[in-house]
């Protein structure tokens, strides 16, 4: 617990203290105590409209992830009988985490570009006359690379939570003449719940944190939270920049506490 | 149980269980490993055209078809181009190594 002292405590506290001070200008501070700064970005529309951009991508995510997590652990826990050959499966999901999330959203380029080849390959095939333009540079790829690179933190809590329900359950239930639904709605997600409350909470706030994936994917044509206190400290604007990481530090605790209160994780982990 | 029971109550499993541990399988586990499929082609696809596209020759960028075989971007990573000098930082990286005992004499 110490360890959290020096590598969280004390970042927080410099940018709780930075985010008071005054600017003079020129990347100096001014050792006051101001809440001008906040002012700033709580009055400004632009923060309004960046913190609907982010959430809107938060929310696509996470929409995502979770129904494509969910399905595969699901599959992977109930449907295939093999246990060692899940184990191989779910490490075939787990690999490409090993690279670069930079090279893995770069990678979508040459598929979702307009010579790219989804859009070749639908040209070919005469579904369309011209190439679809929203592919990339829009919306849709930051989507797509969001889930490209955090469908795996789904996968995983959830794939634990799933392991851990006793299959005895699910026989019983079918014994009893439950359906397919009734299984999926009274035993399954209920007891998957914590998995989901984790896994949520991680797409949650890589995506709220991020501006890489937004800047580069949406080539321009969206800003996140993250990306426009990034450019505050690149003109030198440090305090400004520190009230809104503030904000977003704030936005995002009282997110990851409604997440939790759905679910009691402690006693849902030592189950 | 009579048998007949018993395979009555199999076919039964048989279409109403997620995961029978045996016989046929419910037409969920092919829906579900359609989706499987589909993920894992998604997660190792662009990868694996970034791949066959690194040997693209230097007429062609980072799009298909592609224009000829070529070790040209990799040649293009050992030597000093404008953009980046691999060879060069590792370079840099042994003079300073042998530097650093005379430094620090």
């Amino acid at each position: 617990m110490l360890v959290l002292i020096p590598f969280f405590v004390l970042p927080i506290l410099v940018v709780l203290v930075a985010s008071v001070f005054e600017t003079d200008g020129f990347g100096g501070l001014i050792p006051t105590f101001t809440l001008a700064n906040y002012g700033t970005v709580l009055t400004s529309g632009l923060t309004f409209n960046l913190y609907f951009e982010t959430v809107k991508f938060t929310i696509l995510t996470w929409f995502f992830t979770l129904i494509l997590g969910f399905f595969v652990a699901y599959f992977l826990v109930f449907h295939v009988r093999n246990p060692l050959l899940a184990i191989g499966l779910f490490l075939i999901c787990t690999v490409p985490f090993w690279t670069s999330n930079i090279i893995r959203m770069i990678s979508w380029i040459p598929l979702l570009g307009k010579e790219g080849l989804i859009n070749s390959a639908l040209l070919r095939l005469g579904l369309i006359r011209a190439p679809l333009e929203f592919l990339l540079y829009s919306g849709f790829a930051v989507v797509v690379a969001y889930v490209h690179q955090l469908t795996i933190f789904m996968i995983v809590p959830i794939f634990n939570s799933m392991a851990r329900i006793d299959k005895r359950v699910v026989e019983a239930a079918i014994d009893a003449g439950a359906s397919r639904f009734d299984i999926m709605r009274l035993i399954i997600v209920p007891l998957s719940k914590s998995g989901i409350a984790l896994g949520s909470i991680f797409v949650a706030s890589i995506v709220m944190g991020d501006f890489f994936v937004t800047k580069v994917m949406s080539g321009g044509g969206s800003a996140s939270v993250v990306g426009a206190f990034y450019e505050d400290i690149s003109v030198l604007q440090y305090p400004g920049a520190a009230a809104s990481a503030i904000i977003l530090t704030v936005v995002l605790l009282v997110m990851v506490s409604l997440i939790l209160r759905t679910v009691d994780i402690r006693k849902e982990i030592t189950r | 149980m009579a048998p007949q029971n018993v395979a009555m109550a199999e076919a039964r499993a048989t279409k109403r269980a997620i995961a029978p541990s045996r016989g046929g399988r419910p037409w969920t586990f092919y829906l579900l490993a359609t989706l499987f499929t589909f993920y894992v082609i998604a997660l190792y696809g662009p990868m694996i055209c970034i791949y066959i596209l690194s040997f693209q020759d230097v007429r062609g960028g980072l799009v298909f078809p592609m224009k000829g075989l070529s070790l040209h971007w990799f040649i293009d990573l050992f030597t000093q181009v404008r953009t980046s000098d691999v060879k060069g930082s590792f370079d840099r990286l042994s003079v300073a190594r042998d530097l650093s005992p005379v430094c620090s004499s």
